[in-house]
């Protein structure tokens, strides 16, 4: 058995070294591409929801978020939970988030009739510290028009991009968009029925939905149209150091019992179901497209051994002939069909890391919903690059066998 | 020695059945030098593939070295077939992919002997047959009759008990021809057990013993001197 193994290893590096390059080119070129069929397509699938959750840690809650409980307007009991956070080595930075529902209107004076209807939308005033805000979510970046919030400045107001026409063109009777608006407008500000004035500094867009809708105003002048009654944060959204376990961290919030003030929640947890269901499912559709892929590779290396095996028909008669074993003649045919699986699946991982996943982190997939990125970690491809070795042993083997098998004469005489 | 009794190879195709090798028995002696002649379609090829262990036969029973052949398996056939025999094919059945010297060591291989030990007899078994300057030719790289001293020296590397030649020098030229039955006259000389088959009656007397075919039975026994 160990001998038959020897010579299967003798005759396949023969094979391999002396065959013509070109067609052992073509046939690692072949494995390649079935490697990266095996992970890019399932990659972006699954890259599609693993952005959009991405972009919502990185642009709304950062790693860890406080939010009011569901029966309070605000975080009621604020202080007991600031006198911890302050105090953590693991917070790197955190800001807070002064939430009140408003409308937004933006031609207040260009009604003619009573009949007509005001281009305007509700959505959440946000009083933010901008400095503080831009730490932890970069919200700066997400400006596709206009300026940034100036922590000075009391005319000013962000617009999320959801809220405009031209960015989110819905019209239905739940939902309104404003059609009208340009950054430098003066536009009106509606809360608890009181009327205020500021100018459109920028719009944001962010992708996250959260944000999107959204109105953002520095806190002093929030502090001032809300009022000074209900002055209390109903977000606080911390970044912590490298390497910090966020659940660690949330665990010593509960330890100090403060999650009866507020509902303290790791990113994972904040991300709204939908998101997670979408995961779920896109990821169960990238198995199903990688299970395919799988079977496109095993076939792959199937015709490939066949056509190999059956154009040598005659020297597999030969071998036989002349006393070498079918298990020595299976194993070079399975080492041949390994040695091509390994080095496609080798060159398909240089390509996938050298390129395509810098590639789209670089340029990420343009979605409405996300930043689409190229899923591919090192364990899942060392996994994939696995199952199409296994795929190669069991599609080599079935051919070698099917030849082998045939009476030796025949193989010999070809008929 | 070949003990060959009532052999028997039909072939059918459709309704039509053909009997290439109907009731033979004869014995083979060890050292003897059997040529197989016969006119094309004679039978001589099958009856060599049948006592070769290539091929099974119908009905009958043959003999190598006292071991029933005819009632071992695959690949105890395969076994014996390394242990004891050796073969020449009419286009020299070279792996292509294998040098002269790769191609005559892989029996040797086969049987287990290291990589070192079996290119050592493999080297013999090329110098036996004048190849000594080919080693490390592939076999595109070798004339037909080089080929075919390579094909000689695989058959003799692991000394086999006998060598089946078939028609090995349907593919040469006269001169090439005369050194390939040259080197299996060499063997026989040797103690070397041959049976061979030609079509060519001039080369069928250089053997001890010519057996001759149609229609798949013995028409004649020659004994040469």
């Amino acid at each position: 058995m160990l001998n038959s193994i020897k010579v299967g290893f003798y005759l396949a590096i023969k094979d391999i070294t002396r065959a013509s390059k070109l067609t052992t080119l073509l046939i690692v070129f072949i494995m390649t591409l079935t490697f990266l069929n095996l992970t890019v397509g399932r990659g972006i699938l699954v890259g599609l929801p693993k952005g959009s959750t991405n972009v919502y840690d990185e642009r709304y809650s950062g790693d860890l978020i406080i939010s009011k409980l569901r029966k309070d307007s605000y975080i009621v009991n604020e202080q007991p939970i600031e006198d911890f956070y302050s105090k953590l080595p693991e917070v790197k930075y955190f800001t807070k988030r002064y939430l009140h529902s408003a409308t937004l209107t933006s031609d207040y004076e260009s009604r003619i009739k009573n009949s007509e209807v005001y281009d305007s939308t509700s959505g959440i005033l946000t009083g933010i510290n901008p400095i503080e805000e831009n730490k932890v979510t970069g919200l700066s970046k997400y400006v596709v028009e206009g300026t940034y919030l100036d922590p000075k400045d009391r005319e000013g107001i962000l617009v999320g991009a959801s809220m405009l026409f031209r960015y989110s063109p819905l019209d239905s009777p739940s939902e309104s968009t404003i059609k009208n608006l340009k950054v430098g407008d003066k536009v009106k500000l509606t809360i608890n029925n009181i009327d205020y004035y500021y100018f459109v500094r920028g719009v944001i867009k962010s992708k996250v939905s959260e944000i999107d809708r959204r109105i953002f105003i520095n806190i002093p002048e929030y502090k001032l149209i809300a009022g000074e009654k209900d002055f209390k944060p109903e977000e606080i959204s911390f970044i912590f150091h490298e390497g910090v376990n966020s659940i660690e961290v949330k665990n010593k919030f509960y330890a100090e019992g403060l999650h009866k003030y507020a509902k303290i929640q790791t990113a994972l947890e904040s991300q709204p179901k939908f998101l997670q269901d979408i995961g779920i499912t896109f990821d169960i559709l990238g198995n199903i497209l990688g299970g395919i892929g799988i079977v496109v590779a095993s076939v792959t290396v199937f015709i490939v051994i066949f056509v190999n095996a059956i154009t040598r028909r005659k020297f597999i008669g030969i071998l036989k002939a002349i006393g070498v074993t079918s298990i020595a003649i299976e194993v070079s045919y399975i080492l041949q069909a390994v040695f091509y699986a390994f080095f496609g699946s080798l060159i398909g991982m240089s390509i996938l890391y050298g390129f395509f996943v810098p590639y789209f982190d670089k340029n990420p997939i343009n979605f409405p919903f996300a930043d689409g990125i190229l899923f591919a970690p090192y364990l899942d491809s060392l996994y994939r690059f696995g199952i199409l070795i296994f795929a190669s042993i069991i599609s080599g083997y079935i051919p070698a066998r099917i030849v082998v098998q045939q009476k030796t004469l025949d193989a010999i005489l070809g008929r | 020695m070949i003990i060959v009794k009532n052999l028997f190879k039909k072939f059918i195709n459709g309704e039509t059945e053909l009997i290439a090798v109907n009731d033979l028995t004869f014995t083979v002696e060890t050292g003897e030098f059997l040529s197989i002649i016969g006119k094309s379609g004679s039978g001589k090829s099958t009856l060599l593939y049948q006592m070769g262990m290539l091929d099974h036969p119908t009905s009958g029973e043959i003999y190598i070295n006292d071991v029933k052949v005819t009632d071992l398996y695959a690949e105890e056939r395969t076994k014996f077939r390394l242990n004891n025999l050796g073969y020449v094919f009419q286009d020299y059945a070279l792996i292509p992919t294998l040098t002269a010297l790769e191609n005559v060591s892989l029996p040797v291989i086969m049987k287990g002997l290291n990589f070192t030990d079996a290119y050592t007899l493999g080297r013999r078994a090329l110098d036996k047959v004048g190849l000594e300057k080919k080693y490390n030719n592939l076999p595109n790289m070798l004339s037909g009759g080089e080929q075919q001293r390579v094909s000689i020296a695989r058959a003799i590397v692991n000394n086999p008990t006998i060598l089946f030649a078939d028609e090995p020098t349907a593919n040469l030229d006269s001169e090439t021809s005369k050194v390939v039955l040259e080197t299996f006259m060499d063997l026989n000389s040797n103690g070397q057990t041959i049976v061979m088959v030609t079509h060519e009656k001039e080369y069928a007397t250089i053997g001890n013993t010519t057996i001759e075919l149609k229609d798949g039975r013995i028409i004649r026994t020659l004994k040469n001197n």
